[in-house]
């Protein structure tokens, strides 16, 4: 599979479970409002540019407990993708979707 | 802002504790009550107060253009403010305008009118989600998260908001009273839980506790015009709301015990006073406690010395042998000298009169317990003092503790019955005969003249 492809589909994959961990831990009303607002301001298809609109959109959100709604998102999807449970950020789980 | 000596406030600056509450940026106020109680109304008002211009309403139930009609004073208050209509919309898109007033607009104020309606659409896992997200949204922000509910009893929402005030009614003498009851205001300190409110001039208007007058702010009045049909009150409010007393009419004024008597005088001092600037008599038996120096004093300043020593004569229990005017003594021990030295005194007074005509207050407290084993006496010469009062067409009131053992007879003498009530701190008048509203009563800039505001 071409490289660039790989990274689309890993793209799609990170930013549907980061929908899935936030709809658990903020509910699916408020998850699909949030990721409308990351998604709109997302200037290419990069799971790192979409971890960095994650953090803005959170932060502009919920002001200082957007640190908390990170690491419980990066935690439910760090299990459902089977990435270490240790990690303490959505980044750190980015991570571990590029790299697979 | 309009207030009274009173402390009425049209608002909630004076209301305790939520003024204070609502000047720190990020709080979330739940605002709840049945329908029609006023909500909206105090929401608007709240974010007419904190945003001004830059307030944002989201309203699931009712247009903008509805609102303006409904509460006139909306349109020109509000002009500015957004008015955002989700009733045909998702609960995400209420979801995303309180997110675009409090990251974009930054806007100082939101009210969410109602919130229920949205959040029955969803399951109860999925609603507390989005309650506990829209409250963290405003934690922290600049913007103050008003929260309006129809939904009786606790919900989720009750633990997460950081302030709740309820809007009840309750049912007492037959009328209907308004109260907010706030219920929790985090980290602001609440002195009193309950006010009177109301909603005249679809304005929203609490009534702070009841302020003793200030009778050195008085002002001598201009004589009340009387018509031939009857007396004046002699204060414009009280004639409005209880009508003009018609000649040889008996009043009973009857009180509560926790009525104080500054709030009884504020219903017959403007009567006493209209009557001796018109030049005719007063025969006065004050309440039981009630200081006759003090009485003196206000009386002579809202009618004149001159007037009070001609006209006016107040009854000082026991006082035996001589005494000066305006006062006079009375037998404590029997009813029937008693009547007799009072009757003296109406005649007296009545050969002073400009027209014949005297007026006659007595407390049936202080009466009662001086006779109390003669109450038989007693209500015999009350009994006639009322028909002399009819004959002559003189003007008697009885001042009637509400708790006294003779209260159904003297209420049976009396043409008009007004009844005085404490509640929520605040003092209530209502007419019983003949019906009416209940009324708030307050002083205005002369402590002579009570304002009614009444409870709609």
């Amino acid at each position: 599979m071409p490289r660039e492809e790989r990274s689309s589909r890993a793209f799609v994959r990170f930013a549907s479970d980061v929908r899935e961990g936030l709809a658990q831990v903020i509910g699916s009303v408020t998850a699909d409002v949030m990721m409308a607002h990351i998604l709109r301001t997302l200037k290419r298809d990069d799971i790192g540019e979409f971890t960095r609109q994650f953090e803005e959109v959170a932060s502009s959100f919920f002001g200082s407990s957007s640190t908390a709604l990170n690491a419980e998102v990066a935690r439910w999807v760090a299990k459902k993708s089977g990435i270490s449970p240790t990690v303490l950020t959505l980044r750190d789980v980015a991570k571990g979707y590029r790299e697979r | 802002m309009t207030a009274t000596q009173a402390g009425n406030v049209s608002g909630y600056a004076a209301l305790d504790g939520l003024g204070k509450f609502l000047e720190k940026t990020g709080h979330t106020l739940l605002i709840k009550g049945y329908a029609g109680a006023g909500k909206t109304t105090l929401a608007l008002q709240l974010l007419e107060r904190l945003a001004g211009d830059r307030g944002v309403y989201i309203s699931s139930r009712v247009s903008p253009d509805k609102l303006r009609r409904q509460i006139p004073w909306v349109a020109e208050a509000l002009q500015g403010a957004k008015m955002v209509d989700v009733r045909v919309g998702l609960a995400s898109s209420v979801f995303e305008e309180v997110v675009r007033a409090v990251t974009e607009l930054r806007a100082p104020a939101v009210v969410l009118d109602t919130w229920d309606g949205l959040a029955k659409e969803m399951d109860e896992k999925e609603r507390l989600k989005a309650e506990k997200t829209l409250v963290a949204l405003a934690d922290g922000s600049e913007t103050r998260v008003i929260f309006v509910s129809e939904e009786p009893g606790k919900t989720t929402m009750d633990y997460l908001v950081d302030g709740i005030v309820e809007l009840v009614r309750s049912e007492e003498y037959g009328r209907v009273f308004r109260e907010i009851e706030v219920q929790k205001l985090r980290g602001t300190l609440i002195d009193q839980h309950k006010y009177l409110y109301t909603l005249h001039g679809g304005s929203f208007t609490h009534f702070g506790p009841y302020q003793e007058p200030d009778y050195s702010r008085l002002i001598p009045p201009a004589p009340s015009s009387d018509p031939e049909s009857g007396y004046s009150f002699g204060a414009e409010p009280l004639d409005r709301s209880f009508g003009l007393l018609e000649h040889g009419t008996t009043v009973a004024l009857e009180y509560t015990p926790k009525v104080p008597y500054s709030a009884l005088r504020a219903l017959f001092l403007p009567l006493i006073t209209n009557f001796l600037v018109h030049g005719r008599g007063v025969v006065h038996l004050p309440l039981p406690g009630a200081s006759p120096q003090l009485l003196v004093r206000v009386v002579s300043a809202c009618a004149g010395r001159d007037a009070v020593m001609r006209l006016y004569r107040l009854a000082v229990a026991g006082l035996v042998g001589a005494t000066d005017p305006p006062f006079f003594g009375f037998d404590i021990d029997q009813v029937k000298p008693a009547s007799a030295a009072t009757s003296a005194q109406v005649e007296a007074v009545r050969r002073a009169s400009a027209d014949g005509h005297v007026l006659v207050v007595d407390s049936i407290g202080l009466l009662e317990n001086m006779y109390s084993t003669e109450l038989n006496e007693l209500l015999k010469a009350l009994a006639a003092r009322s028909s002399t009062v009819q004959r002559d067409g003189d003007l008697a009131v009885f001042l009637l503790p509400s708790d006294s053992g003779i209260k159904s007879q003297i209420l049976s003498m009396a043409g008009v019955h007004i009844r005085v009530i404490s509640k929520d701190r605040s003092l209530v008048v209502m007419g019983e005969k003949p019906e009416t509203g209940a009324f708030v009563l307050a002083y205005g800039d002369n402590p002579l003249f009570p304002v009614l505001e009444v409870i709609v």
